[in-house]
């Protein structure tokens, strides 16, 4: 008896001792809340806070910045803006938006910190807004606000169009990924890509070369400003952006943010995470994933997929993922998927019609895979294999322009020069 | 009497409706019909479709589709006036539609490319066929001198800035540094602004330090004034990858003499143990058993490492060469006599041969930052 009472009172000196509550790592175990007004949740993952309403402190640096909208819910009826103040103390923030020019309605700054540079670093305080209840197919102009004397600019952005009531709609899908390091490139792609207005854009991963690492999410952020208080962003995950807190915590993406899909337009998009921190998720989980969604939209009239690693690259620095060519590109010749965008390799590549790991005569009869590598990071030596229809050494960003009969690519360097593109057409 | 009054408004609204309808679902089928020609590569034809689609439907829903299908074709031809008559048109009759951004975006870039009076789009049109044939060819060399004559002759050409420091960028990429060199200096002479002679200095600096002149590179990095702060993290980035280079290039070196010392090393071991050079020679036949041993593997290893990355299995043989020519000389000289601190040493020796081989062996082609990013990021799980 006596020693079960040493016992106890040992334990309980243990847990009196862990500072669990006091340790502003312990708290950042992730959560969710239901953003006023909308139908889906806000998740915050682990290494992040969880979510709370906006608070009235104002701190000694409210300036806003790096601004960049996101999707969590449907986008025809909803948006997201992120933002981040100068100081992580600021937790007063909220969002005026409207129709138009309109400034007439408010959406609360939903806030949370996490600590960058594996949790070393700062803490970086990120504040999100959840605009719902939107018109589709509709221009809105907002604003954010720290305080009366801390607001942005007012910025617009256009929903996505409901097709049942416009048919005829054609959305411009921007794919690129692989900035990392190369900030002054993915500047000028970032002209490049607001010449070409797209509606949404899909990242292809490292944004970043190390993801924990804040300065350089800083640099991304600032640079794409421009684009990104105009367009949504979604990425898909990265093998730089090492499902660190940094990535998950600034990007606002639907469902878990590693594995999801959305329809925009006439396309139904799906974005997967080929370097899961759980390996067998290759094999596993993420296939059963793409099969169960893609089967879910095989009457989308177009399926693209998102993801990082190439299925098929002729360069001599990664080349093509095999484990994904051999467990994945089966589930894309199953569901007749039509485009595929992967990065990796910083180069362009795009990939004859490909079914069965055989090359096709036409795109009704395969699957069109891209890589769009070159948003900035150091080029790759591009090459050339039986599947490659046409590969360049450049930095690039490609645009996705859907309608429902029609998908048309084009491919373009930093300078806007053409590099390549092509059109299917459908009855 | 209600009831009639609400037929005769339900009769109404259907006759209002219905031509409606039966008129969009033939542009409907009109504009997929013109999406269709062009899938089957007659862009012309395409082309014509889409503009009489919007001729004679310039009210219906397909009107501002069809004049966009119209207006990109017109670009991918090099009609640029065309095509800005069509975006315009869009921007002047369908300013609330989806499209109208876009098609002003397409207007900003082409006036800045070809100017607000169309004066230079010839130009523009022949800098994008250029660059798309540069982009294509397996040598680019007949497209590029071609941009390199067009932006001789049309010095006041808008876009001639970003056309000479693209030239000089390729030129570059190619390997034509003396080339890529001048047109570097020719934009940066005329950059139209600190961001963009920021941007040439920037290219200049990296084709200096490909070239090897890294403390030149450095030196113009750092006179330059960043016009903010991306750019100052540009230069940054590339003054920290200069001194990486710098200091790789001096570990090279150090390498490179360990291995000449150590060879010369161990040749004059070898002439010491056996008393003249020609018994040294005679010394180094038949080779060790240990290189008997390692030659085989080693040739099976060099086989087996050509199925996966080139830059791999480049790396690989060089140090495999390597590995069989110290194991060669070493094994010769440990047949020798040797005294115990002479043994401890030539296993030193050994040691800092083999890494210094495997060291030359990375540093090229970035293999030393793709083994360092695998270490950091994990493995490329193929």
């Amino acid at each position: 008896m006596k020693r079960a009472l040493v016992l106890w009172s040992l334990v309980g000196a243990c847990v009196a001792g862990n500072p669990s509550v006091e340790t502003p790592d312990i708290d950042r175990l992730g959560g969710s809340i239901t953003p006023p007004g909308c139908p889906h949740q806000m998740v915050t993952r682990v290494g992040a806070e969880a979510p709370g309403l906006p608070g009235a402190v104002v701190g000694d640096d409210p300036a806003i910045r790096q601004v960049h909208l996101g999707l969590v819910g449907d986008p025809r009826s909803s948006m997201v803006v992120d933002w981040r103040t100068g100081d992580a103390t600021t937790t007063a923030g909220k969002v005026r938006f409207g129709v138009g020019a309109a400034l007439d309605r408010e959406a609360p700054g939903l806030t949370f910190t996490y600590v960058a540079d594996f949790g070393n670093g700062a803490v970086v305080r990120m504040h999100e807004a959840h605009l719902c209840g939107l018109t589709a197919d509709t221009v809105y102009s907002y604003q954010i606000e720290s305080d009366a004397g801390h607001a942005s600019p007012v910025y617009q952005f256009r929903t996505a169009p409901d097709v049942a009531a416009t048919p005829d709609a054609e959305v411009t899908i921007a794919a690129v990924g692989d900035s990392r390091d190369g900030y002054a490139v993915w500047a000028q792609i970032v002209d490049q890509l607001i010449a070409r207005s797209p509606d949404v854009i899909v990242f292809s991963g490292d944004a970043v070369t190390l993801g924990q690492q804040q300065r350089e999410w800083d640099e991304f952020f600032t640079a794409g400003e421009p684009l990104f208080t105009q367009v949504p962003v979604v990425s898909a995950h990265g093998n730089h952006d090492i499902n660190a807190p940094n990535y998950y915590a600034q990007l606002a993406m639907p469902g878990d943010e590693e594995n999801f899909s959305f329809d925009y337009g006439h396309a139904h998009l799906v974005v997967a995470n080929d370097t899961p921190e759980q390996l067998d998720d290759l094999t596993g989980k993420i296939p059963a994933f793409l099969t169960a969604d893609l089967a879910a939209h095989a009457s989308a009239p177009w399926l693209i997929v998102n993801h990082h690693r190439p299925v098929y690259s002729a360069s001599t620095r990664h080349g093509s993922d095999t484990t994904l060519r051999d467990t994945w590109a089966p589930i894309f010749d199953q569901a007749q998927v039509d485009l595929v965008l992967n990065g990796h390799d910083h180069d362009y590549e795009r990939t004859k019609p490909m079914r069965g790991n055989q090359a096709q005569a036409s795109a009704a009869d395969g699957t069109i895979y891209v890589v769009s590598g070159g948003a900035g990071a150091e080029l790759y030596e591009n090459g050339s294999d039986f599947w490659t229809e046409t590969s360049a050494s450049l930095h690039s960003a490609t645009v996705v322009r859907v309608r429902a009969n029609q998908l048309v690519l084009e491919a373009f360097d930093e300078t806007g020069a053409a590099i390549d593109g092509f059109t299917i057409a459908r009855p | 009497m209600i009831a009639r009054a609400l037929a005769l408004a339900l009769a109404l609204v259907v006759a209002a409706v219905a031509p409606a309808r039966a008129d969009d679902a033939a542009d409907q089928a009109a504009f997929t019909a013109a999406s269709q020609r062009l899938a089957a590569g007659d862009p012309a034809g395409a082309r014509a479709a889409f503009e009489a689609l919007a001729a004679a439907a310039p009210d219906g829903r397909w009107a501002d589709d069809a004049l966009a299908e119209a207006a990109a074709l017109a670009e991918a031809a090099g009609d640029l006036a065309g095509a800005r008559a069509l975006w315009g048109r869009i921007v002047h009759d369908h300013g609330d539609g989806r499209l109208a951004r876009r098609a002003q975006a397409r207007l900003d870039a082409l006036v800045a490319a070809g100017g607000a009076d169309g004066g230079f789009d010839a130009v523009a049109a022949a800098h994008e066929r250029l660059v798309r044939a540069a982009a294509a060819a397996e040598d680019p060399h007949a497209a590029l001198t071609e941009l390199g004559a067009l932006l001789e002759r049309e010095p006041a050409y808008p876009a001639w800035f970003v056309a000479a420091l693209w030239l000089g960028q390729a030129w570059g990429r190619i390997g034509e540094r003396r080339l890529a060199a001048t047109w570097l200096d020719r934009a940066i002479a005329r950059a139209p602004g600190a961001a963009e002679r920021f941007r040439g200095e920037l290219e200049r600096a990296r084709l200096d330090a490909d070239a090897g002149a890294l403390a030149a590179a450095r030196a113009r990095l750092l006179a330059l004034t960043p016009p903010d702060a991306v750019a100052a993290d540009a230069r940054a980035e590339l003054v920290a990858e200069l001194d990486r280079r710098a200091a790789r290039s001096r570990w090279r070196l150090l390498a490179a003499g360990a291995l000449a010392i150590l060879g010369l090393a161990a040749l004059a071991t070898l002439r010491r143990q056996h008393r003249g050079w020609r018994a040294a020679g005679r010394a180094l036949w038949p080779p060790p058993m240990e290189v008997v041993y390692l030659a085989p593997v080693a040739i099976g290893i060099a086989l087996v490492a050509r199925t996966g990355n080139p830059l791999a299995a480049a790396a690989v043989e060089r140090i495999l060469v390597g590995g069989v020519l110290v194991a060669w000389l070493g094994g010769a000289v440990a047949r020798g006599p040797l005294a115990l601190a002479a043994r401890l040493g030539f296993v030193a020796a050994v040691t800092l041969a083999i890494a210094a081989t495997a060291y030359l062996a990375v540093v090229d082609d970035q293999l030393l930052d793709l083994l360092l990013e695998t270490w950091r990021s994990g493995h490329d799980m193929r």
